[in-house]
């Protein structure tokens, strides 16, 4: 949509402020050439109305013709061409219009007056349209300037939700009730595990606020955040609960998004394994295939188990900042088959060298 | 006043530690015996139909059936109980279904010791009461059924509305017809209705609930007697009710 037509009041506004310009040029033009005033206003103003017909779809050419670097010579060569041929149709249009007017208006010699100025005018158009093709060029680079503003903004918006939710999470009243509960379950019985418990709780804390602010983590830290997660679930969880977790070791180096892997865990656990009475296993795997990063994460579900309630906004946003971040290129599918569902992560690999430490 | 012989009680928490933990904290307590430790809700309720417990230590949150689901499913032989669990949203619920005590985890030994305190005192007073106020409890009602609870013997089952074809009023039970089979719950057919889907399952007659998925089609033999075909070839009767409140759903 053409930046001018964007609201009623904006078309308005052009429509009344051409014709005054269409107008005060008309008479200017006339008052050059030395016709009566009233001669040019009458045959200029509706031409020069005209331009508008050639000056504003002018915005899609710039548009398809971006000022890229090297495009240059492409950009003057099709721009100067559709002046030439645009302010040749304009000629003639207003020539045509010049005649009616000739023939309606006997006592204007509206053509005569056309033919001798037909060289002026097509310099003042040749200047107009040149003085439309910079606008142009200026609103879209500031049009593109927004945009680019506007999803850098939404991204940092989405990562910090991301980081919020996870530290939510973290600190979320039943995880650390869990937590603790855990804790003084085995203080007597099994000192040692519980040192160890606490020491894994500290680093799972650790990660998730001090990725806060970091948008990106390698997949190796990643894994670590979600083996700390599960230790911490395994104590409550004892038999019910067993992982599998498996990696190529050469792409624990990986950089990708902080905090992705944690909410598809906890949704594993939440809304899988604790659904079902006999537990069952999660999953995880992450491997490259023609360079892209695969990760899955499965695991068991009962339809029929007490499954807490979730909004699924976990996902949304983790799909959203994958979006973000990768455009098309990233994707997160989940499906659900019998009682197991899965998580599916593909991500671009980086180029060889940048994996490779 | 003679001694009083121990009072039998049963472990239920989806966590082994936590188990671990109560069993050994109870063990300071010789007026209890703890008779048994379940995992989870199915094996509870058997242990309950089969051991008789006189006083249950249960767990709020746990997988298929939680700790309300199990007091649903014993009701006519609810033994006293104390809720165990970690958060205290329940806490209300808990008290509504008759709870001797309430006990947030990590359990307090000197809470263990005023609960345990109770119970003794109120173990031979009076009968455990009945679970109804529970049921009535209204944030439960107020979500639709995704499944039905019942119980055959120390069996449970958990059946998906979906599933279910048509119920039944018999008396103070409800039958439940699936495909393959009928099961007899303790509750009331206008009771159950009103945690039903009202989209999915409508009363053709003051005993009949039917679920319209399974509804065949519907003949009339009279003016005012209808039948219902299922699309197992059964017929159930429709009144003249039933038959207005077919037409609103239809």
């Amino acid at each position: 949509m053409h930046p001018l037509f964007r609201t009623p009041n904006r078309v308005i506004a052009m429509l009344v402020g051409w014709t005054l310009f269409s107008a005060s040029l008309a008479a200017l033009v006339g008052g050059i050439a030395d016709v009566p005033p009233w001669h040019g206003l009458a045959l200029y103003t509706p031409a020069y109305f005209l331009w508008l017909l050639f000056l504003i779809p002018n915005y899609y050419l710039c548009r398809a013709l971006p000022l890229d670097r090297g495009a240059w010579s492409k950009v003057i060569g099709t721009q100067t061409l559709i002046l030439v041929v645009t302010g040749l149709i304009w000629a003639l249009l207003a020539r045509g219009y010049a005649l009616i007017l000739d023939s309606l208006v006997p006592s204007i010699p509206a053509l005569d007056h056309f033919s001798q100025g037909l060289f002026t005018n097509l310099v003042i158009f040749a200047c107009g349209y040149e003085f439309f093709v910079l606008l142009h060029y200026l609103l879209i680079a500031l049009e593109r300037g927004r945009d680019l503003e506007q999803a850098a903004l939404q991204q940092e918006l989405l990562t910090s939700k991301a980081e919020l939710r996870a530290l939510r999470a973290t600190i979320h009243p039943h995880f650390l009730f869990n937590a603790l509960n855990a804790l003084a379950n085995i203080t007597d019985s099994e000192p040692a595990q519980a040192r160890h418990f606490c020491l894994r709780l500290a680093d799972f804390l650790r990660y998730s606020v001090a990725y806060a602010d970091r948008p990106t983590a390698t997949l190796g830290a990643e894994l670590e955040h979600v083996e700390n997660y599960l230790s911490i679930e395994r104590e409550r969880f004892g038999q019910r609960l067993c992982t599998v977790i498996e990696a190529d070791e050469a792409l624990l180096p990986t950089p990708v998004p902080s905090l992705m892997l944690f909410p598809l865990v906890e949704n594993a656990i939440k809304h899988g394994i604790d659904s079902c009475i006999e537990g069952g296993c999660l999953e995880l795997r992450a491997n490259a295939e023609e360079n892209r990063l695969h990760i899955t994460i499965g695991n068991p579900v009962d339809e029929l188990g007490h499954q807490r309630q979730g909004t699924g906004s976990g996902l949304i946003s983790l799909r959203q900042r994958l979006k973000n971040r990768y455009g098309e290129e990233a994707s997160l599918h989940t499906s659900r088959k019998d009682n197991s569902f899965i998580a599916r992560i593909c991500l671009p690999l980086p180029e060889p060298q940048a994996t490779v430490k | 006043m003679a001694k009083r012989e121990s009072i039998n009680c049963l472990i239920v928490d989806d966590e082994p530690h936590a188990r671990q933990a109560l069993q050994s904290a109870l063990a300071r307590h010789p007026e209890l015996a703890v008779i048994g430790l379940c995992e989870n809700g199915l094996q509870a309720v058997k242990a309950i139909h089969e051991q008789r417990p006189q006083l249950l230590f249960l767990d709020v949150q746990m997988p298929k059936l939680d700790g309300f689901d199990v007091l649903e499913l014993v009701q006519e032989q609810i033994p006293f109980v104390i809720f165990v669990t970690a958060y205290d949203q329940y806490a209300v619920q808990a008290f509504e279904a008759n709870a001797v005590d309430y006990l947030l985890k990590p359990v307090d030994p000197k809470r263990l010791a005023q609960a345990v305190e109770k119970v003794v005192a109120r173990v031979g007073l009076e009968e455990p009461s009945s679970l109804q106020s529970l049921l009535a409890d209204p944030a439960r009602e107020s979500e639709l059924l995704r499944r039905i609870l019942v119980r055959d013997g120390s069996e449970v089952h958990v059946l998906a509305v979906d599933i279910v074809r048509y119920i039944e009023a018999a008396d103070d039970y409800v039958a439940i017809h699936t495909a393959d089979a009928t099961h007899i719950k303790l509750d009331r057919l206008s009771r159950l209705q009103k945690k039903l889907d009202p989209r999915l399952f409508c009363r053709i007659h003051r005993s009949y609930l039917l679920n319209i998925n399974f509804l065949a089609r519907i003949e009339s033999e009279s003016k005012d007697s209808r039948i219902a075909i299922l699309t197992d070839k059964r017929e159930l009767p429709i009144s003249r009710s039933g038959y207005g409140n077919l037409q609103k759903l239809l």
